[in-house]
């Protein structure tokens, strides 16, 4: 393969990649944001006098 | 040659409002860039390519600013912008950026050059490039600016 | 309290005006302009200034008549990017001041506004100039297929331009890497022997780097003689060049193109 092919390609090799990053990132946040199953806390569902609240200092 | 000079207008509209977008004019004053670019470009081709008139760049390039120019005054309490919002980006697609970067490159080889000769020939290519794309920027600039200066009071007062 | 009638002291209005005068040197304004928008806001206020614009600082000193009290400042321009759109709004801020629509305090929170809005979508900006840059191969005699390449160059070469400087890079640098990013793409209709005017393609692949306006700013600067700022905002734009033009000579010299 010559010279000016072989820097072709890389270029072009290098933005396809980028571009699929890009997309599997986009594709894997939106996934995230629509979970079927989560993994909770259960302070969420219990509340034990003591327990320390997010919201208190 | 109408259709030459209509399709010189129009893509020179539309670089205009691309290149003008880079630097987030208001939303207003597009169709002006884009007007004046038209107006502008295609009168630039006229001189330059018309039979009967063929004149050089440079010259050429100061009509069409200057023209560029007197309608972005009359315009600007229009749009309510000053002048050089609808002027600048309107003389882009004139900037000549090809001489630019040719005399760059002609530099560059007019040092890697081995004999006169070749030194001789990149360096004029380097020396011409550069004194065009140079006395064409000078002389839009000059020619956009003479308007501004003539109609003072409204270039000025347009944004008021 | 009514701002209109309040009786700015000439240090409050050093400073407002200082800052003012960096942000709109900072969006590419010209010096002129510049002058007489501060110029038109002291004399609103009661006062005179002097200014010295210098490529990198403003230096600004406002006084009350008869000289008896002044104030001084030096300020760092911005290095913000170009917009018109701020300075357009800074300058018919400054008409507000002078035709007293305003007064001092407004005129501050005004100023605040206007510099901390928001510039226009970058998608919209990416898709516009490839179009531009599409027109100009056009313009310049190509056809549709260098067109199209151009198009897709310019594409790949400004969304890695927005990228880089979002991220701090040196413009110098950016600009080397992107010209060369897109004279690789745009020299695809020679390597391949697509269309009929490749060199046109490869030409014209990389215009969208060169800076128009702050050329322009420069003999716009010169004509009205503030020759340092001129020759300040030329070599910055000279220097921008020398980058593109390397960035463009490796990118032709990999692909095994002539310039000349």
């Amino acid at each position: 393969m010559n010279l000016p092919m072989f820097t072709w390609s890389c270029v072009v090799a290098l933005i396809m990649v980028f571009m699929l990053f890009k997309v599997v990132l986009f594709v894997w946040a939106k996934s995230v944001e629509n979970r079927l199953f989560e993994l909770g806390n259960e302070y969420d569902e219990f509340y034990v006098p003591g327990d320390s609240l997010e919201d208190e200092d | 040659m109408l259709l030459q000079i209509l399709q010189d207008a129009l893509f020179a509209a539309i670089a205009a409002i691309g290149f003008s977008a880079i630097s987030n004019p208001p939303k207003r004053a597009y169709f002006y860039c884009a007007l004046l670019a038209a107006v502008g470009h295609s009168l630039r081709f006229v001189l330059m390519q018309a039979p009967g008139i063929g004149w050089h760049i440079i010259v050429a390039s100061v009509v069409a600013a200057f023209i560029i120019g007197v309608l972005a005054v009359f315009l600007s309490p229009k749009v309510k912008t000053p002048a050089e919002t609808c002027l600048f980006p309107a003389l882009l697609p004139m900037i000549p950026g090809i001489y630019a970067y040719k005399s760059f490159g002609g530099l560059a080889m007019s040092i890697l050059a081995i004999g006169e000769e070749s030194f001789n020939h990149y360096f004029y290519l380097f020396a011409y490039n550069g004194l065009t794309c140079l006395f064409i920027l000078i002389g839009m600039v000059t020619g956009a600016t003479i308007p501004i200066f003539l109609f003072k009071n409204i270039s000025f007062r347009a944004t008021r | 309290m009514d701002s209109t009638s309040y009786s700015v002291t000439s240090k409050e209005l050093c400073l407002f005006l200082s800052r003012y005068a960096v942000f709109l040197l900072g969006c590419g304004a010209t010096c002129i302009r510049l002058e007489k928008n501060v110029r038109r806001m002291a004399h609103a206020f009661g006062k005179d200034v002097e200014l010295t614009i210098m490529p990198r600082h403003v230096h600004m000193t406002v006084y009350g008549k008869d000289k008896n009290e002044m104030f001084t400042s030096i300020d760092t321009v911005l290095h913000t990017a170009i917009s018109f759109d701020i300075n357009t709004r800074l300058s018919e801020l400054s008409w507000e001041v002078a035709d007293r629509k305003i007064g001092f305090f407004e005129a501050k929170e005004r100023f605040e506004s206007i510099i901390s809005s928001r510039s226009g979508n970058r998608w919209v900006v990416l898709l516009l100039v490839s179009l531009a840059n599409a027109s100009f191969c056009r313009l310049f005699g190509g056809d549709w297929v260098a067109m199209l390449m151009v198009g897709i160059a310019t594409l790949a070469g400004f969304y890695l331009k927005q990228q880089l400087l979002r991220r701090g890079f040196d413009a110098r640098v950016t600009v080397f890497f992107c010209a060369f990013l897109s004279s690789v793409l745009g020299a695809t209709c020679a390597l391949y022997g697509w269309g009929t005017t490749p060199d046109i393609a490869i030409g014209t692949s990389v215009l969208y780097l060169v800076p128009g306006i702050p050329f322009l700013n420069s003999f716009s600067d010169m004509i009205y003689s503030h020759y340092i700022c001129a020759f300040s905002r030329f070599v910055d734009a000279l220097i921008l060049t020398g980058c593109l033009s390397v960035g463009l000579c490796c990118g032709m010299l990999l692909m095994n193109i002539g310039m000349f």
